[in-house]
């Protein structure tokens, strides 16, 4: 009786340990080529970490600190600072994880990456981030507004200004107000809280 | 991923259900471990069995080294696993008394019960006292409150009382636990009679204390998590959806399928945050903020969303952002509206569309744009649907969803 309780333990051991360790197997062998967890890169991107605003790009510009920062230009973005900057290369988005641009932003202290769209600089910069480049960032707006309002005639009112900005009365358009019975709390989906209950009994 | 019910993979109705099963599955595995036989419990107070020591250790270390595994996978939200509160005088007070009910009765509150339904006496008679205590505890729970509520220290997890990190405490209950296997099947050995094992331990133990501390050290080398989950999409083939044109939803596709619910296979991602959302929304959209978007349960919410998913924020970034994450953590098939709500009213409202050319289809879409503008500006295109409602994730309620065409 002992001995098939000693090999049971045995095999039920071997089995849970057999369990995990093909567990790992798989999660090694399939989990693609990262260097930054996705949810820590998600909590830049909610931060605003990954983006730079006008006020840092000014402050860089006024302390002659711009020419320790290389500048990635993509799609052809036509760009007249980009001579303010230390170092520049152009390269398309599809090529953004060449490796021409990555040669580039090896050893820079600073990169930043300009888009026609803000958003087409925050993906090339967040995929750079994914795979490690924590040196790399998009800057805010594009081109056309930083050349004007920000290296030219910058003023304090654009500081935090991005292209994410409420810049309509959208209700107004839309024949709405923001009256309707429209409560955040209904149509918000929940956060996954745990459901607390209280515990009761032992074994 | 787990927890199921708290983050809605499964209905909270169905709780009690599966406490049944996994009530009965336990009782069963009880039973055919001995855990009926009061002399095999009391055993371990009289140094003869300390099967029940081994099968709770056994079960404690396994669970703790499955928990923090699992958690490290993926499989596991460690953080919404429920804690226990420590309230100190009640577990002293309970400690105590149900020792010495394990003692003098031979059962604990599970093993009675098992040993009940199999139709032992002693047990019934267990279980009958057992319920006079729970009857005079309810009964007098006033007398009791203070000490039941007593000493309240929250949440309390052992490693973060003792200082140490979890991987440390991990290893050091290994290590005690299969401490407590050497020494008691040694005073086993040796209040039974039998000629004592030689060596430190039974040869039969080196497999699993080799396995079980094996996994207590692995622990030690992993990190808290890796750095992208088996179910991630690759950089290279983000990189290579980015580049597809067919990801966005532009201003007409958006504005038609508003007005006309019949052909709205859209589910419509609102990304802002829940202040912006309630100031204005567009028909039928959910909120799920930015901050939101890769928690369990609102991944779970886009992957069996009844349409289309479509991100929607002020401009494309925060959809973008939304739709990098989300696409990463493994859901296909989404989709962000270009230029976002700010593009939408530009094109709709603030710059009116002139046909480039007398062809049909650009002589269609000025139309289109100038009676879309006005359904929308008088209202006509919000009005609340009383049809048919949409389909939407039981977590999420839809706005009021469009009517009319044009």
């Amino acid at each position: 009786m002992q001995n098939i309780n000693d090999k049971m333990l045995t095999g039920a051991a071997l089995l849970f340990v057999g369990a995990i360790l093909f567990a790992l197997l798989v999660q090694w062998w399939l989990a693609p080529a990262y260097q930054t967890d996705n949810a820590v890169l998600h909590q830049r991107l909610i931060t605003g970490e990954l983006i730079v605003k006008p006020w840092q790009l000014n402050q860089l510009l006024s302390e002659d600190k711009l020419k320790n920062v290389a500048l990635v230009l993509l799609d052809g973005a036509k760009f007249e600072g980009a001579k303010k900057f230390g170092s520049k290369t152009e390269v398309s988005a599809a090529a953004i994880l060449s490796q021409h641009t990555l040669s580039f932003l090896k050893n820079k202290e600073k990169v930043y990456i300009l888009a026609g769209d803000e958003s087409d600089a925050l993906a090339a910069a967040w995929l750079l981030q994914a795979k490690g480049y924590t040196n790399v960032y998009a800057l805010a707006n594009n081109p056309d507004f930083i050349d004007k309002s920000v290296l030219n005639d910058y003023k304090p009112r654009w500081a935090q200004t991005t292209a994410e900005k409420a810049r309509y009365d959208y209700n107004r358009f839309f024949g709405t107000s923001a009256a309707q019975p429209r409560s955040v709390g209904s149509f918000a989906v929940p956060t996954g809280q745990p459901q607390v209950k209280k515990a009761a009994g032992g074994c | 991923m787990g927890p199921l019910i708290p983050q809605g993979f499964i209905n909270p109705d169905l709780n009690l259900f599966f406490a049944f099963v996994i009530g009965l599955g336990f009782g069963y595995v009880l039973e055919q471990g001995g855990f009926s036989n009061s002399r095999k419990l009391a055993g371990v107070f009289y140094g003869y069995d300390f099967v029940v020591l081994r099968v709770f250790f056994t079960a404690a270390i396994t669970a703790l080294l499955g928990i923090q595994l699992f958690g490290y996978l993926g499989w596991l939200e460690v953080d919404m696993l429920y804690i226990n509160p420590t309230y100190l005088w009640s577990i002293i007070a309970g400690g105590v008394i149900m020792g010495f009910g394990f003692i003098l009765g031979g059962f604990c509150p599970g093993t009675s019960m098992v040993a009940a339904v199999i139709g032992k006496i002693d047990a019934m008679f267990f279980v009958i006292g057992m319920l006079i205590g729970i009857f005079l505890f309810g009964q007098f729970y006033n007398i009791f409150e203070p000490i039941y509520m007593g000493s309240f220290l929250g949440n309390l997890l052992v490693y973060d009382s003792l200082g140490l990190s979890r991987d440390v405490f991990v290893l050091i209950l290994v290590i005690i636990a299969l401490a407590a296997f050497i020494i008691t099947r040694k005073i086993e050995d040796n209040v039974n009679g039998l000629p004592v094992a030689k060596g430190l331990f039974h040869p039969s133990y080196t497999g699993p204390f080799a396995m079980m501390l094996g996994l207590a050290l692995l622990l030690f080398v992993l990190p808290q998590r890796p750095k992208a989950a088996w179910n991630e999409i690759s950089a290279d083939k983000l990189l290579e959806k980015l580049d597809d044109p067919g990801r966005y939803v532009d201003t007409d596709e958006l504005a038609w399928k508003l007005l006309h619910p019949q052909s709205n296979d859209l589910f419509i991602v609102d990304v802002r945050k829940a202040e912006d959302f309630a100031q204005f929304s567009l028909p039928g959209s959910v909120n799920i903020p930015l901050a939101d978007i890769i928690t369990p349960v609102s991944l779970n919410t886009l992957r069996t969303a009844s349409g289309q998913p479509v991100f929607v924020s002020y401009s494309t970034t925060d959809a973008e952002a939304a739709w990098l994450s989300a696409s990463r953590a493994g859901v296909e098939n989404l989709k962000l509206l270009k230029g976002g709500l700010n593009g939408f009213v530009e094109d709709m409202f603030v710059n009116q569309y002139v046909a480039k050319s007398y062809e049909e289809s650009e002589q269609f879409r000025q139309r289109f744009r100038t009676d879309a503008r006005q359904m929308f500006t008088t209202g006509a295109g919000i009005k609340a649907k009383t049809a048919s409602p949409a389909v939407v994730p039981a977590a999420a309620k839809p706005t009021p969803g469009a009517i009319g065409g044009c």
